[in-house]
């Protein structure tokens, strides 16, 4: 999404699609980083000498960027691998946790937008099914994705499950940020913050009124 | 430590984040047409947005085009691929570390080929978008605003991105000179010519990339204007 978000960005100057951009790939690593060397700092100190309990798996399965170093040894992934331990949260989680929270934001503004007096109820009835879609199907695809990698790949979240239960804290923290850029970006005009283009395509109600009847002057 | 000396716990820091971008950027490259692919795809299916569907469909139009254009001149003359094509800069897709590879623009199209499988699929994509925002004119004319002020934006970025593109394939030896700049030719050409083939496939709605409102004249709509005039 990152991609997608940049190459909409530069071809049609979308503001939700720069706010994304901006968050996945500048914003969210600096603040993975940050967490990481927060909960390093604390836990190290709190739980001396029980890394196992608060680091997560770095299997290159584990990685969403390969190190170059990576492309020298084969390590394939296995429950309880990696003897050396980062700090969680992974980027993973935060990334994912940002997205989701953005899409959802733009699902429930939509949902959300008030009915103009006199607006068509056709395309009301449109907007509220279609927004009602993309909150469900985001939300069912969300829980499958965030339970398929807790999971089948566990490890690289937490390798026990007090690193689980931190990488998941910092993802419900990181759709907080993700529903803070949507605001963010929605402050700059409601029609080019709308992701799916859904309250982007209304008219406006003068648009949508009875034919004038126009008369000439006898 | 003198005060003047940086502190080595922020010297790590900066140098962990300065190290990691190196590889983030390089993949970002080597991610960029397949990830756009994949992302336009989810987009699709969340939002069943119709032109996000048509866009889907266009990039894989244009994917078969490059095996077509590749396979037919390659049989003549084969020629394309830079001194440095096998280089992992110039490799599209997700890399395993045991160099195994996975791209759906390389496999579907063909690479190290003229025309350039990554260059004309962007440059493509890039034509595609901002000739289906030239297509909405009268709209963006009416709506004015910042929807105007955007497409301004939009075309100055896009040519910046062609640039840029161009600069990366022959500096780092991808591709040769002449075919980056033959492909991008013929992918800007195949972007304008694939607005065309979605207007009469799809209609205007199908090839509405910024989910723009149509404006309809009143006869379109079936609403003609009555004009009382004196009987005579």
């Amino acid at each position: 999404m990152t991609l997608t978000s940049f190459l909409l960005t530069v071809t049609t100057a979308s503001i939700a699609h720069s706010s994304l951009f901006m968050g996945l790939a500048v914003f969210m690593p600096i603040f993975t980083l940050l967490s990481q060397t927060g909960m390093g700092m604390l836990l190290s100190r709190i739980m001396a000498g029980r890394e196992t309990e608060w680091s997560r798996a770095m299997t290159d399965v584990c990685r969403i960027v390969p190190s170059p170093d990576a492309f020298k040894k084969l390590e394939y992934y296995s429950s309880g691998a990696g003897a050396s331990g980062s700090i969680a949260p992974s980027y993973w989680i935060t990334s994912m946790g940002f997205l989701f929270g953005f899409f959802i934001s733009n699902g429930v503004d939509t949902l959300n937008a008030p009915v103009v007096a006199g607006a068509d109820p056709v395309g009301h009835e449109k907007r509220y099914t279609q927004a009602l879609h993309i909150l469900v199907s985001t939300s069912i695809l969300f829980a499958l994705i965030v339970g398929a990698r807790f999971y089948f790949m566990g490890d690289c979240e937490g390798r026990a499950t007090l690193g689980r239960v931190v990488g998941g804290a910092f993802g419900v923290l990181s759709m907080a940020i993700g529903a803070g850029f949507y605001y963010a970006s929605k402050s700059c005009g409601a029609r080019s913050s709308d992701l799916f283009g859904v309250l982007s395509q209304m008219l406006p109600t003068s648009a949508t009124s009875a034919s004038p009847v126009v008369c000439t002057a006898e | 430590m003198s005060s003047s000396q940086p502190n080595p716990g922020i010297k790590e820091w900066i140098d962990k984040v300065l190290t990691g971008a190196k590889p983030t950027a390089v993949e970002f490259l080597r991610l960029l047409p397949d990830g756009f692919v994949f992302g336009v795809a989810f987009m699709s299916l969340i939002s069943m947005c119709k032109s996000y569907g048509v866009l889907l469909f266009s990039m894989f139009e244009l994917m078969l085009i490059q095996r077509l254009f590749s396979t037919f001149i390659g049989s003549v003359a084969p020629t394309g691929a830079g001194p440095n094509a096998a280089a992992a800069v110039c490799q599209n897709g997700f890399a395993f570390p045991n160099s195994l590879r996975i791209s759906m623009i390389d496999t579907i199209g063909k690479p190290n080929a003229f025309p350039s499988s990554s260059i004309f699929f962007l440059t493509g994509v890039v034509s595609y978008i901002i000739g289906s925002i030239q297509e909405f004119k009268k709209e963006i004319t009416t709506l004015g605003g910042d929807i105007n002020m955007r497409t301004t934006i939009a075309t100055m970025l896009s040519l910046f991105f062609v640039f840029a593109m161009f600069i990366y394939r022959v500096v780092y030896g991808c591709d040769s000179f002449g075919n980056v700049l033959l492909t991008m030719i013929l992918g800007i050409v195949m972007g304008i010519v694939l607005v065309h083939q979605n207007m009469a496939l799809f209609g205007r709605d199908g090839i509405n990339m910024l989910n723009l409102p149509m404006i309809l004249s009143s006869a379109e709509l079936g609403k003609p204007v009555y004009v009382c005039a004196p009987a005579k």
